[in-house]
């Protein structure tokens, strides 16, 4: 297994374990570098490329995504807390957590959605910061279902979605045709999104960010609401794309579908990667939701709720 | 009760913690606050001077044209409030019906809470002081009249709040389909501008010298036994002993709040019931637009933002407005032609408001174009594309139907028409270039498609000013054209004027090239800040 920043027992700054304060901020190079870095470096600019006095360890420039150091604040709390991780190119990568862990956040930042308070974010050998729109011309991001053009029908988004990134008409139609038939959403073509299910908008936003077929894909919980056959299928497309040489990364919730689909796997917990490799490496010989959780904590013994009672009691009347 | 007051403090408790989260949400209240207590101290003030006059001129009986002024006056403004609660305020985002859904409340208990919590927010407490000032203009009539008035005040303000919660109910409950909501929207639009114009289109309809104050009076009188203007009458019955006319307004009014309470919680029930039916899908053949837009990523946006404009009751003033201008010109120059020449450079100017606040209007879509990397340019061109288009072919019909209005009104100067329409083009490019720059820097929230009559947070206050900044911008980039139509008029009268036209049309299309220029380059720059005011004004309209 490969301990990253800091492995799953993090060494703190400043005498303090980390739990999303200010002060825990871990700095940039936890786990890479043996260069010296502020112990409180919550200045920093808004490029983190060019930050004052803060050296960043070197991203692997021959990853799919390489990240160095990345940190998010939002007032007092720390979102993200100098995360490093290496996404190699053709893994099926899945970054798990629980809630609030900056998995999100993460992603936002690598993808040129976020703008870091601290850290460097390489894609393909990119910069993301210093040639964000050449990164996202790139990858595909799949948007949320409240971040596209809902009144458009699902036709007429993937073919918007093609043209926006410079594909021609003629070829954005033809994809988008294979697209709609390979997510099942041909009887849908001609029908306004706003009024698709919740599973055939996760369905046509996954197919608009890939309809440039694009060399690294990143998903946020894509099999949210999906139908089981549909998620095969979905699952079906995206093996298959990484076994043609594409990156996928994910960010889920669910364990058993990342020990299924992905061939490796992050756990994040409080903003930082408490383990990182292969789906073997971090398993541990243990199953894997066993492995998160115990790399997570905070499961407890089920407390009693004296007046949590499904019989009996009379309930609050209304 | 208890729900009921809960239900208050919740809705205070909820504007607090809004205005700690925010501070453009304390400016916006602050500012709100301002003109609640200018409106209180204007009212306050002219109730006064009208007490005073009508001291003055007592021999001369003003009781009837008092008595008149305040019935239509009452009515005119009763009407407006509903039209504007529908319109501009909507059913406030923080507080409906459905965020209660899970918590099992009796609909009668929901819906008095509810009414009870508009009644308590600034808006029905600056209107309720507004009215208990009102009895200032009566204070040389004695007591009575001046006690009743202020019997009168709350029974005007719960009035006006019944019937504007019911018309909120209505066109949110029965009307469940986009469509319908869309048609509706328009519809009280149209009718807000007929109702805010109606004094100007009845004096230059009839003529000033034909109308006689019988005619209000007759007018007054019907309007005096309907809930718009009964509570405006009782005063007045009071002071003529009329006690038994005072009793049966105050029957209607009675009725009128019960009846409205009992349609507004059958229609709490109904929407519930038909909550999540399904609408009648609309299947729509092709890609439309995008298959003869240009190929290219403007063109996708060009084709995007057409498609959009098309359905968006929102944005449907840019159609509507010329229209409406057109006709409301038309009647306003049966004594002066030229009027009607007002209507292509008033349509030029207003025809931009939604363009303005565009990113808004299009919401978290402009999300996807940040994550592929849009440049800005492209999408500044590929929505002034279609707007420029659309607008020059719009105001050179509304200028030739403007024209045909001028001769039958028996008009001569037909340049005075060719300037008018072709200067307000050049406004129009102009103010499209200007709203090009301000739609990425000053973003106000609006209603969300999905429900035109809803109103986020703030969205009151920031419509009320911030629109007439590129409004404003639009007039001071077209001073060249001023200065040079000022200098023709001066030197050659009507004689050269022509020569604006040229100017106009330059300096209109120089503006739009910068304005496109300029806002693509903000839009690169401000892009994760645009999306992130994006994203609270998404969750502002939950």
């Amino acid at each position: 297994m490969i301990e990253t920043p800091g492995g799953a027992d993090p060494k703190p700054i400043q005498g303090k374990q980390s739990s999303g304060s200010a002060e825990s901020y871990r700095g940039p190079a936890d786990g890479y570098s043996q260069e010296e870095y502020p112990r409180d470096s919550r200045v920093l600019e808004n490029s983190p490329v060019q930050r004052d006095g803060i050296k960043y360890p070197t991203p692997n420039a021959g990853a799919a995504m390489s990240i160095r150091g990345l940190a998010k604040f939002y007032g007092d709390k720390i979102a993200v807390n100098g995360l490093s991780l290496d996404i190699p190119v053709g893994s099926f990568y899945g970054i798990v957590g629980p809630n609030g862990a900056g998995k999100t956040t993460t992603l936002n930042m690598a993808t040129g959605m976020l703008v870091p308070d601290a850290g460097v974010a390489m894609v393909l050998g990119k910069d993301v910061w210093l040639h964000t729109s050449e990164v996202k011309r790139m990858i595909g991001v799949m948007p949320q279902p409240s971040q596209i053009f809902d009144r458009l029908t699902g036709l007429q988004l993937l073919l918007y979605s093609g043209m926006l990134r410079g594909m021609k008409r003629a070829e954005s139609q033809q994809r988008a045709d294979d697209l709609l038939l390979a997510f099942d959403l041909e009887n849908a073509r001609n029908l306004m999104v706003a009024e698709y299910s919740s599973g055939m908008m996760k369905k046509i936003c996954l197919a608009s960010a890939m309809i440039h077929s694009p060399r690294v894909l990143v998903l946020d919980e894509p099999f949210e609401s999906v139908d089981p056959v549909s998620s095969a299928n979905l699952k079906d497309i995206l093996v298959e794309y990484a076994q043609t040489g594409g990156t996928v990364i994910i960010s889920s919730h669910v364990m058993a579908l990342v020990e299924k689909m992905c061939t490796h796997v992050a756990v994040i917990a409080n903003g930082q990667v408490k383990a990182d490799g292969t789906i073997a490496q971090v398993a541990a010989g243990e199953d894997l939701e066993d492995r998160f959780l115990q790399l997570v904590g905070g499961r407890h013994q089920a407390a009693h709720i004296a007046w949590l009672q499904g019989g009996g009691s009379e309930s609050v009347a209304g | 009760m208890l729900t009921a007051i809960l239900i208050v403090r919740l809705r205070w408790s909820l504007t607090w913690a809004y205005l700690r989260k925010s501070s453009w949400q304390t400016i916006g209240f602050i500012i709100g606050l301002i003109f609640a207590i200018g409106c209180v101290v204007g009212v306050a003030r002219g109730a006064w001077e009208i007490g005073t006059l009508v001291e003055r001129n007592a021999a001369a009986n003003p009781l009837p044209i008092m008595n008149t002024v305040m019935i239509v006056g009452g009515t005119f403004a009763f009407l407006l409030t509903s039209i504007l609660q529908l319109m501009l305020f909507g059913q406030g985002s923080t507080l409906s019906a459905d965020r209660f859904a899970l918590f099992g409340i009796r609909d009668r208990v929901l819906q008095f809470g509810l009414t009870l919590s508009g009644l308590c927010g600034i808006p029905g407490i600056t209107g309720l002081v507004a009215c208990l000032l009102i009895p200032l203009m009566y204070r040389s009539y004695g007591a009575p009249m001046v006690l009743t008035a202020l019997l009168a005040a709350p029974f005007i303000m719960i009035t006006i709040i019944s019937v504007s919660k019911l018309i909120m109910s209505a066109a949110t409950s029965l009307l469940q389909s986009k469509r319908s909501q869309s048609i509706l929207y328009i519809m009280i639009i149209l009718i807000f501008i007929l109702v805010a114009n109606g004094p100007n289109i009845v004096i230059n309809s009839f003529g000033i010298e034909q109308l006689r104050l019988s005619v209000f009076l007759s007018v007054a009188t019907f309007l005096s036994w309907t809930p718009f203007g009964a509570a405006f009458q009782l005063p007045f019955d009071a002071l003529a002993g009329n006690w038994l006319f005072f009793v049966v307004r105050i029957a209607i009014l009675l009725l009128t709040w019960v009846l409205c309470f009992m349609a507004s919680t059958w229609l709490m029930r109904h929407e519930r019931l038909v909550a999540g039916a399904a609408e009648k899908v609309v299947l729509r053949k092709g890609v439309g637009s995008f298959s003869w837009m240009p190929d290219s990523v403007s063109g996708a946006i060009s084709a995007r933002y057409l498609t959009y404009l098309l359905r968006d009751p929102r944005q449907a003033m840019v159609l509507l407005m010329p229209v409406i201008f057109l006709g409301l010109f038309a009647i306003q120059s049966a004594s002066l032609p030229e009027m009607v020449f007002m209507a292509p450079l008033m349509s030029a100017l207003f025809m931009m408001m939604p363009e303005s606040n565009g990113l808004a209007y299009d919401g978290m879509g402009m999300t996807m174009h940040v994550q592929i990397g849009v440049r800005g340019i492209d999408d500044r061109i590929g929505r002034v594309r279609v707007l420029a288009v659309l607008g020059c072919v719009y105001l050179a019909v509304i200028g030739i139907a403007s024209l045909v209005v001028y001769n039958l009104r028996g008009g001569q100067f037909v340049t005075i028409g060719m300037v008018c329409t072709l200067c307000g083009v050049g406004v129009y490019l102009a103010s499209l270039g200007v709203a090009e720059v301000c739609s990425c820097m000053f973003m106000y929230p609006v209603a969300s498609l999905a429900k035109p009559f809803s109103s986020p947070q703030g969205r009151a206050v920031s419509q009320g000013f911030l629109p007439f900044i590129p409004m404003l911008a639009s007039g001071v980039v077209m001073i060249p054209t001023v200065i040079v139509v000022i200098v023709l008029l001066v030197l050659s009268g009507m004689t050269y004027l022509w020569i604006a036209i040229p100017v106009a049309l330059v300096n209109g299309v120089l503006i739009l090239w910068l304005g496109v220029a300029l806002g693509g380059r903000i839009m690169d720059a401000r892009q994760l800040k645009i999306v992130a005011t994006l994203t609270h004004f998404a969750q502002l309209q939950r």
